[in-house]
């Protein structure tokens, strides 16, 4: 299989690649993991389910209309595929039981994000799940996470996951906000201009509002209660960086707790292809290093959306479009100078929506006090079970990055590949060396990105030779 | 400046080893690793602890090595119950196979050698095999058995040898770089370091594919072969496995481990690659069929190597003093007992093993080209 | 087809109409499930919410990121082991087991 351009991802950057780049002549194949394109913002109801149109937000229309695009533009799309690796720029996907090797001139690379994970007492009880799970358990699988839920994190995000909580009838005992109105009054400044995210925001609000959904401001999940299965959820009031106040703790009862305090970019396949990376101290998290054009260090491959930095989907559709057109610039099918002047105005909207990214970065961006439970006897890698206190016990016998962690006590070895535990181990690892959190490398990642059958992988479509260990 | 009874070049298995030797028999050690431990070749080890297994076609099993392998055996034993469980120390057999009638001679040349060494092997037939291992497909015509092979963590163990010699006093440092030794006369006294100079009464040198060049600094020439190998992991199955099978294990985990492929000539010798990828996962499904269900979680690739005749490189070279090498492809086996010989050469002069075909000056001269070259080594 | 469909457990949200009605088999027990739905799903609405127990201290386990990362939500179908509820599809008459994840044969 081959194509000038090859996308992987098919979240609102993904798709606004392959569109910028198929519109501009260049043949173009999607890979997406999920059933069907939209990524999470986009996501949509499963096959066979008919929703009233009430009971649709409006990501739903917009995706349909990005889908649609897609066909128009005979972009093909393979779902349910699972890019597990890119060997001399051949990309290595598994889907439908086979893995297939595909060749592109130019690679985009959208593989977003999901929400980062924060260890609490009791995180691993079920019925505590991340954001973006009960967002999309309730979205796209009409089902409840919980019926009386509590959402607890940090910033702008929690507003449409509680909006689609809402819309699948969950009763939201309360949205806790670990900042306070107060605090945002700085960034007022960088916020100046961004109407329609604004509007937005204020529609999600009054929505909540009107489902008399209580928000409390300044607080954070410390605890999660059950034996097995959460039947009530503790928070507490919280300084400045985040650290519970002792003796503002009060519980509240609810069968189930989603967290949200920010994103971890899905950069596994960036970094395995050997695409550079920063990292940013607010997210205090790595991201793939890019141009303006959206160029990576590798000629060829370019990036949009989260795993660049984390700015939401109108950033997101206006970095794939601009990688999009580079694409096709890449591999001919536009002139420099036609592809200069299509980026103009996405590369300045891009900048414009930036500014945005980064006052919401440093206003919710994660605080010391978002690790105070990192220590003694928690969960830290859910895979491996490992606690807090073999990390630290490690860290004090000389370990100083994530692989000499995983080496020691398997954190990271597991299924997840790291995907949960990494960022906590890697504070643990700067709070017991005292070294910033951004001197710790991010690991090597070698294929496959995600766990595949070994029958998969051998159902391969290029020739290897045959026998012998 | 430092100064420090024993200074080790090298934080992997053998740089550790000799580490924890050392200061236990109460040696001032400083150890310097250039990156982190076990990043080097242990980490691409496949951590048996074998007699029978060979990666190399001896005609004749030298006796001396098997005696080496055996008291590195008992020695991970005892460290076992010193260190602990990252050990991982498990001695559950091993089963070598062989696919076709030339390999089963070779191999029952090899069983009778190991036996008259006082090995307990036998070579089986696939009967036999199955009844061991009933996950090994037919493709394995006969195999040798060792009962009392065993197997580690490589890891763990890197950890574990440094975690008890820092523990005993010796200092044990990464991110440090060694450059060049010192020499005064015909006597090693130091290491010129990232971080400084290092003086030391012996100078250990363990780190691998650095030794050739570290050694060429006071003219001493060790011929390596350099190869790429690739070791795989699954995801935690139910048991399958019970002893390990040529290079595919079960580990306490839960997980299969296999490799390694071996691939000269390469510039990366940390990416993997699909073809190498491939290879192993035929090779392994074709031995073993029911991992083909298993998921494949992880793949990794590092530089293996082997002094060109296949033996290790133990102790003191010819004509200079101060300087230990420990250059060997299986250092997972070797490691305590090559740990144990440094330290009593430090501090005795002789040791109790029979090293004397692993000295550095049974190499010809032409093969003392200085320098590691790439070429593919047989199985 | 689209049936509506009254909760169940209270956790399917009412209203909404659902693909064709099969069957599939939880721990030996028939339950019923619509196309388009996800293992998940099928399993959360039924109350079944510790999906597996982990290898070393056998704690109870559910979902936790839902979109295919993190690898908690694990279950057996049809004889293979850790497969991911959340993107796991359900099909008709399969055999899904509630697993105790294997690993750590030695541990306590």
């Amino acid at each position: 299989m081959q194509a000038d351009v090859v996308v992987v991802g098919g979240g609102p950057a993904g798709m606004a690649a392959a569109t910028a780049a198929a519109e501009a002549g260049a043949s173009v194949i999607m890979l997406d993991e999920y059933p069907k394109p939209g990524g999470q913002f986009f996501k949509v109801t499963g096959d066979g389910f008919s929703v009233a149109q009430k009971r649709m937000t409006r990501e739903h229309a917009r995706g349909e209309v990005w889908r649609e695009k897609l066909r128009h533009l005979n972009i093909r799309v393979l779902t349910r595929a699972l890019v597990w690796g890119r060997f001399d720029g051949r990309v290595m996907v598994a889907h439908e039981g086979r893995s297939k090797s595909i060749s592109g001139k130019a690679l985009v690379i959208a593989t977003g994000a999901y929400d980062r994970p924060v260890a609490f007492p009791g995180w691993t009880l079920p019925g505590v799940i991340m954001a973006g799970g009960a967002q999309t358990l309730a979205k796209s699988q009409w089902v409840k996470p919980g019926q009386r839920m509590l959402l607890a994190g940090a910033g702008p995000f929690l507003l449409p996951v509680a909006q689609s909580l809402l819309l699948a009838q969950v009763k939201i005992a309360a949205l806790v906000e670990a900042t306070k109105p107060i605090e945002w009054l700085p960034h007022i400044g960088a916020l100046w201009g961004q109407w329609p995210r604004f509007s937005e925001a204020w529609e999600y609000r009054r929505n909540l509002a009107r489902d008399n959904v209580p928000m409390i401001y300044g607080h954070k999940i410390v605890r999660a209660i059950g034996e097995d299965h959460v039947n009530g959820a503790v928070i507490a009031k919280v300084d400045r960086d985040w650290r519970a106040i002792p003796g503002t703790e009060r519980t509240i009862e609810v069968d189930a707790i989603a967290t949200g305090y920010g994103f971890l970019a899905n950069i596994e396949l960036a970094a395995s292809c050997g695409c550079e990376l920063r990292f940013d101290s607010f997210a205090r998290s790595w991201f793939v290093r890019c141009s303006q054009t959206m160029a990576t260090n590798l000629s060829g491959v370019f990036v949009a959306g989260e795993i660049t930095g984390i700015g939401g989907s109108a950033l997101a559709l206006e970095e794939g479009r601009i990688a999009g057109l580079s694409a096709a610039e890449f591999v001919g099918a536009l002139s420099s100078g036609d592809a200069d002047d299509k980026r103009r105005q996405p590369i300045a909207e891009r900048v414009h929506l930036d500014r945005f990214a980064s006052a919401l970065n440093r206003l919710f961006g994660p605080r010391p006090g978002l690790w105070e439970f990192l220590k003694n006897g928690i969960t830290v890698c859910r895979c491996e079970e490992v606690k807090a206190a073999e990390i630290e016990a490690c860290v004090a016998n000389g370990a100083s990055t994530n692989k000499a962690i995983k080496d020691w006590t398997r954190a990271g070895m597991g299924l997840c590949e790291g995907r949960i535990c990494r960022a906590m181990v890697n504070e643990i690892v700067a709070r017991e060396r005292r070294v910033e959190l951004g001197t710790i490398p991010f690991p090597s990642v070698r294929p496959p990105i995600k766990p595949v059958p070994i029958s998969t992988l051998l159902q391969v479509d290029i020739q290897t030779e045959s026998i012998g260990p | 400046m430092r100064t420090a009874d024993v200074c080790i070049v090298g934080g992997g298995l053998l740089g550790t080893a000799t580490a924890y030797y050392a200061a236990k028999a109460g040696l001032k050690v400083v150890l310097v690793e250039e990156r982190e431990l076990a990043s080097g070749t242990s980490g691409v080890a496949f951590g048996g602890v074998s007699l029978a297994i060979y990666s190399y076609s001896a005609a004749r099993v030298p006796r001396a090595y098997v005696d080496l392998s055996k008291a590195s055996l008992a020695l991970y034993q005892q460290a076992q119950e010193e260190l602990g469980a990252p050990l991982d120390f498990d001695a559950p057999g091993s089963i070598d196979p062989f696919y076709n009638d030339e390999d089963s001679e070779r191999g029952l040349e090899r069983a009778r050698g190991l036996q008259d060494c006082g090995v307990p092997c036998e070579f089986i037939d696939y009967k036999q095999i199955r009844e061991i291992e009933p996950a090994v497909s037919p493709i394995a015509i006969n195999a040798i058995y060792c009962p009392i092979d065993a197997h580690v963590t490589p890891m763990g163990v890197v950890w574990a040898f440094a975690k008890a010699a820092r523990q005993m006093g010796a200092e044990i440092r990464t991110g440090v770089r060694a450059s060049s030794l010192i020499s005064r006369g015909e006597r090693v006294v130091g290491v010129i370091t990232s971080e400084g100079e290092i003086f030391a009464d012996t100078v250990v040198c363990a780190s691998g594919s650095g030794v050739p060049a570290l050694a060429a600094s006071v003219g001493v020439k060790v011929p390596l072969d350099l190869a790429r190998g690739q070791m795989f992991v699954t995801e935690r199955i139910p048991p399958l496995l019970r002893t390990y099978v040529h290079n595919i294990k079960q580990t306490p985990a839960g997980t299969i481990v296999f490799g390694t492929t071996r691939e000269p000539g390469v510039k990366d010798t940390t990416a993997t690659s699909v073809e190498g990828t491939m290879k192993m996962l035929k090779w392994v499904t074709s031995l073993i069929p029911a991992l083909s269900n298993v998921k494949l979680l992880r793949s990794w690739a590092g530089l293996r190597l082997l002094p060109i005749d296949g033996y290790p490189i133990i102790g003191k070279p010819d004509g200079i003093e101060g300087l230990m090498l420990a250059v060997m492809h299986r250092g997972v086996t070797l490691a305590p007992v090559v740990g144990s010989i440094l330290t009593d050469l430090i501090l005795q002069g002789k040791t109790r093993h029979d090293i004397g075909p692993y000295r550095l000056s049974r190499f010809s001269p032409k093969d003392q080209r200085g320098e590691a070259r790439e070429t593919f080594y047989g199985n | 087809m689209a049936i509506e469909q009254a909760s169940d457990d209270g956790l399917r949200s009412a209203g909404i109409g659902r693909g064709t009605a099969i069957s599939i088999f939880v721990d030996g027990k028939e339950i019923q499930a619509f196309e388009g739905e996800t293992v998940l799903a099928v399993l959360w609405a039924n109350g079944r919410h510790t999906l597996h127990t982990t290898a070393r201290s056998h704690e109870p386990r559910g979902f936790f990121c839902g979109i295919g990362v993190c690898f908690d939500c694990l279950i057996t179908v049809d004889g293979i082991v850790n497969l991911r509820a959340c993107v796991e599809p359900v099909r008709q008459g399969m055999e899904i087991t509630s697993q105790r994840d294997p690993g750590y044969a030695h541990a306590s």
